[in-house]
């Protein structure tokens, strides 16, 4: 259950960035010019339990900055957000990825970092190779694998997680089309398991099929909400 | 705070620390032995004023590496895990713990060094002796701690603070009493030098382990007072500002 009040962010960006000790002396009587940059403005909704949100919206329009204050990495300026459940942050692929690191040991820590516990790691490592087709590449550095290699891995362990709500920030364009009908059985299941999932994505065919709700974010608000077919046909006409 | 998060931060600084030295984890050691054996020789003419010379030294070295370590990891740590924090809700004190936990660890592998030494060349270790140098560290440990969340916030703002406290190390080296005795130093600089709680932790620590001189009671409370008050005043301004300086990453 997600319950976000008149939540507004801002952002203060400097004209100029002043990040050394010299900087600050020398232009200790000029005061930096902040841009006072809006990311979102009164943003309202619900989502019940075992639903599914979709977040369409052009780039720039707030949809990252949302999903970031539903997963406590920002706090609103203004406003209040209430979840009940466990929060899976999803946020990017591969967080905390390092290319030094072989496979294995980058599943460990992508997998630590996303809170799934060391005992289903090691019952589930050869699990994740297998999902993202990368088996034969165990042990190779991950900066030896191609761009697809490392996405169709991120999203493998991504799977593993556990938790209530899902929050996914434009991950779902990942691999060729056997593996997205792969991923495809999962999703069913997390449907079917009653998760809640707030998605951002630019697939309008996806959202139109898996999301119970949508909202259509322009310059940090919502201009459209609700339904699917509905806030699709007026986010495909604009 | 997300006890699984500070575990895997620490892993991964030692993996990614020690995954392509040649040397690798050696080197935890090597470091402080190195310096010590060039240190040994070029100073040795403090060798007939200091009782337990080598050891003394051997000392004074790791524990200042322990300050150098933690100060300098501690100050990189929410740098260096900024691009997690931007996808991962955790609280940044985390980041420094870990950094300090790294520096921690680092001091027990030079101090199982030291115990080696020590079992060849030291005196008997008394009890009294065990109890205050360990004592000892947790107050370098509260010191380090306390300089760190600081620093950790305020180099996001400044980001050359890192080169300046490496040059603020490197005097420091020279105003502790690390490779020549504390009689050296002139009656009007001893006041103001040993105000600085690090000299009073070398001191202390060579007089309780090789000459069973136990520092006074006054003597560790004070201590005591300045390092848990920095840390208490550190990890205060941590929290009430961490946000306001992280946003800025």
């Amino acid at each position: 259950m997600i319950h976000v009040s008149d939540v507004s962010k801002e952002f203060l960006l400097p004209h100029e960035r002043r990040t050394t000790f010299r900087e600050y002396f020398l232009h200790f009587f000029h005061p930096i010019h902040y841009e006072r940059f809006y990311a979102l403005r009164n943003v309202s909704f619900d989502l019940p339990k075992g639903q599914w949100l979709g977040i369409v919206g052009e780039n720039g329009s707030g949809k990252s900055t949302l999903l970031r204050i539903l997963a406590g990495v920002f706090t609103p300026t203004e406003g209040s957000v209430q979840i009940s459940g466990k929060i899976v942050p999803l946020l990017g692929l591969g967080v905390g990825f390092h290319p030094d690191l072989t496979v294995c040991q980058n599943i460990f820590l992508n997998g630590a970092l996303l809170g799934i516990s060391l005992k289903k790691l090691k019952k589930k490592q050869k699990d994740i190779l297998d999902f993202a087709e990368i088996t034969l590449f165990r042990d190779a550095k991950l900066k030896n694998l191609s761009s697809g290699m490392i996405m169709r891995l991120a999203f493998s362990i991504a799977l593993q997680t556990e938790g209530d709500i899902f929050l996914l920030d434009e991950i779902l364009a990942v691999g060729d089309r056997p593996f997205q009908k792969k991923c495809e059985t999962l999703f069913r299941t997390l449907k079917k398991e009653g998760k809640t999932v707030v998605l951002v994505s630019h697939n309008l065919n996806f959202l139109r099929e898996w999301c119970d709700e949508m909202i259509w974010l322009h310059h940090g608000e919502i201009v459209a909400q609700g339904l699917p077919e509905v806030v699709l046909s007026q986010y495909e006409k604009k | 705070m997300n006890w699984d998060i500070w575990k895997t931060f620490v892993k991964l600084d030692f993996l990614v620390r020690y995954q392509h030295s040649v040397l690798g984890f050696v080197w935890v050691f090597l470091k402080p032995f190195l310096l010590f054996s060039v240190l040994l020789v070029v100073f040795s003419i403090f060798r007939q004023d200091i009782p337990y010379f080598s050891l003394s030294l051997l000392l004074g070295i790791i524990l200042f590496q322990f300050f150098s370590d933690a100060t300098l990891f501690g100050m990189r740590s929410i740098l260096e895990r900024g691009y997690l924090r931007l996808q991962l809700p955790f609280s940044s004190e985390i980041s420094v713990f870990a950094a300090l936990t790294s520096a921690v660890i680092h001091l027990f592998f030079a101090l199982g060094l030291f115990i080696l030494f020590f079992l060849f060349r030291g005196p008997i270790l008394t009890f009294g002796g065990s109890i205050i140098f360990i004592f000892l560290l947790i107050c370098e440990g509260l010191l380090v701690g306390g300089i760190s969340f600081f620093f950790s916030l305020f180099v996001l703002r400044f980001r050359d603070l890192g080169e300046i406290w490496e040059v603020c190390l490197a005097a420091l080296f020279y105003l502790v009493p690390i490779f020549y005795p504390w009689d050296i130093v002139p009656e009007s600089l001893r006041a103001i030098l040993w105000w600085n709680p690090l000299t009073q932790i070398i001191q202390f620590s060579r007089n309780a382990i090789l000459l069973q001189k136990l520092p006074e009671w006054h003597q560790l409370a004070v201590l005591f007072a300045i390092c848990g008050g920095l840390f208490l005043l550190g990890i205060f301004f941590f929290r009430r500002r961490e946000r306001m300086f992280c946003e800025q990453l």
